[in-house]
């Protein structure tokens, strides 16, 4: 890219959807690590649809690298972003290894001719966060919850794993912390800002508003619909914001270069 | 070699020496040389045919109806597909006016399309206000299923002896109801039903993830929801157009390749139409065998595929 980290991946103007969001003026930039915060209900999840290109929204403009959403196909998107969403149960009896094969065929497909992954190793920087070969001869289905959203980011992360070594990735998750252990939430937002400083972008969905905090280079933060605040962490993270949104108590102090963010009640609503 | 591979020259083997086998019942005997002809010709080929053709048709729409419906209990039986197809049939049968009944080899399939495309679109209507659950799509088929037969035992009442006989014999499943006009007419709808059900199966592959996973890769769901749905009601329509209603095929031929060869549809679509062929003609040789009856085919089907439908249950392997 010429224009280098400056260039615009995402841009969003005047993007409406019924009951969940308005969003007026808002750009991912390359390389930009997004987390975004927000209570349930704040339109997150829709958000990230719409930019993943596999909602429509009712008004406005979504772009793409600089090209309307709407003339890029879903085959074409597949090969340039990828989104994870909120899980789905499967009823087949079938092995993570053979899962993954059908969603990672560009990795896959070169040289071997069996549809099983067992053969091919996972890609060691995504093994290191998520620790999935250990699973890959497991049945998908009896795998824990945890277990089974490891599986989930892996599959997600495959898909363009070619363009993510390159660092030309785009990846958009939706709570991708959700289920998953201290250990590997940590992992995970390790992995995210790796990828990141590769020139990959990232935009993810986190409840964890400390982690949130200390592991991304924008946050954005949503109430009922809205954008209400884009920025640094540190001036996102303040105790105004995050009061006002999500109606508790904050208590914010910095060492060195950590916010510390501790809630501590509710605030009531008598 | 994998897998795949070998299951399918192992089951093209079967297949072959099951129909060399059904057609040497006759040659062996010491009959004249003309009627032997004949019985080959008139009988034991449109047999063959129709056991290689329904089987096929019943085993692949079952594989990829599990995949659409994200259940892998689905089988044109059980979610009322045929029971549609059975339904329009029987009313064909009952009140076909004699001045038609030149065109009824035509009308035959045609209906049974539109009975089974009915039943189809009832069931993809209920299960997308009832998605995420899928035993409901059982249900669904459960109910559409004793409506139809509701409908039909109607029509018992309503019907003379000879064409009750041939309506239980529908009701059941025959192999022996075929004749030339009929394999005509149903042949190629199902070998076309059956080679797109092969090209859809690899992207029925990204649906094991769910929509979003699926869309995600590249997926239009909706539209490949709704092409293999139409498509498997072709088959199946056709299929019951030339044997009635057989149960089970699609259940048991795909369930156990899935235990044998795993997931991947790209295998596990057309080696099911294989399988199932060799299915229906092994039901075909032993009712040559045992020539003094023709046994019912949904008999011998529902007998294997009962056990394993209860077994599937009792394994947990649908869930509410």
């Amino acid at each position: 890219m010429a224009k280098g980290a400056e260039a615009s991946i995402i841009s969003l103007r005047q993007v409406a959807l019924k009951n969940r969001f308005t969003i007026d003026n808002v750009d991912v930039a390359k390389g930009q690590c997004i987390h975004i915060l927000g209570p349930n209900g704040a339109g997150k999840s829709s958000l990230l649809l719409v930019m993943a290109g596999l909602l429509e929204p009712d008004s406005g403009q979504v772009s793409l690298y600089e090209r309307p959403m709407s003339s890029w196909s879903l085959a074409t998107l597949a090969g340039v972003r990828t989104m994870l969403g909120q899980h789905s149960l499967s009823s087949f009896h079938l092995t993570v290894g053979e899962y993954l094969s059908f969603y990672a065929q560009p990795v896959i497909a070169k040289g071997s001719s069996t549809p099983h992954l067992c053969s091919q190793p996972i890609p060691p920087l995504i093994e290191k966060a998520l620790e999935v070969t250990s699973f890959l001869p497991k049945v998908l289905t009896h795998l824990s919850g945890g277990e089974r959203q490891r599986v989930e980011i892996c599959r997600t992360l495959l898909q363009i794993w070619p363009l993510l070594e390159k660092g030309e990735g785009l990846v958009l998750l939706d709570e991708p912390l959700q289920g998953l252990d201290i250990r590997h939430q940590y992992a995970l937002a390790n992995l995210v800002n790796v990828l990141c400083k590769k020139g990959n972008t990232v935009v993810m969905s986190s409840h964890d508003i400390s982690l949130s905090a200390n592991y991304s280079n924008t946050l954005w933060l949503m109430h009922k619909g809205a954008l209400v605040v884009q920025g640094l962490p540190e001036n996102v993270a303040t105790k105004h914001y995050l009061e006002s949104v999500f109606e508790c108590h904050f208590a914010i102090s910095k060492h060195d270069n950590f916010l510390e963010i501790q809630v501590c009640a509710p605030i009531s609503l008598e | 070699m994998n897998r795949g591979t070998k299951s399918a020259i192992a089951l093209t083997i079967l297949l072959i020496a099951v129909t060399a086998a059904i057609l040497s019942t006759v040659w062996g005997s010491d009959a004249a040389i003309p009627l032997k002809q004949h019985i080959t010709l008139q009988i034991q080929l449109p047999l063959v045919i129709t056991a290689i053709l329904v089987g096929a048709a019943l085993a692949s729409s079952g594989a990829t109806l599990q995949v659409v419906l994200r259940n892998p209990l689905a089988d044109p039986g059980i979610v009322g597909i045929t029971s549609g197809a059975s339904l329009v049939a029987a009313i064909l049968l009952l009140v076909t006016p004699s001045w038609a009944s030149e065109y009824f080899h035509y009308l035959l399939p045609l209906g049974c399309f539109i009975g089974a495309l009915a039943s189809t679109l009832l069931l993809y209507a209920m299960a997308r206000r009832l998605l995420g659950s899928s035993t409901a799509v059982i249900l669904c088929g459960v109910a559409i299923s004793t409506l139809s037969g509701a409908i039909i035992s109607w029509l018992y009442m309503f019907s003379d002896a000879n064409a009750l006989r041939n309506l239980t014999f529908w009701l059941m499943g025959s192999l022996y109801q075929t004749n030339w006009p009929i394999l005509m007419v149903g042949a190629p709808l199902i070998i076309t039903a059956l080679g797109l059900q092969s090209y859809f199966a690899g992207d029925l592959n990204k649906l094991y993830g769910g929509d979003i996973a699926a869309k995600n890769s590249g997926v239009n769901v909706e539209k490949l929801t709704e092409r293999c749905l139409l498509v498997c009601a072709v088959a199946v329509g056709a299929a019951v157009s030339m044997a009635g209603s057989i149960a089970f095929v699609g259940l048991l031929i795909p369930h156990i390749l899935r235990l044998v060869i795993g997931h991947n549809n790209r295998f596990i679509v057309p080696l099911s139409a294989l399988a199932g062929a060799c299915l229906l003609l092994i039901v075909a040789l032993s009712s040559e065998l045992t020539r003094a009856i023709t046994l019912p085919v949904s008999m011998i089907t529902a007998t294997l595929g009962g056990p394993l439908l209860i077994w599937a249950l009792y394994k947990g392997q649908v869930r509410g």
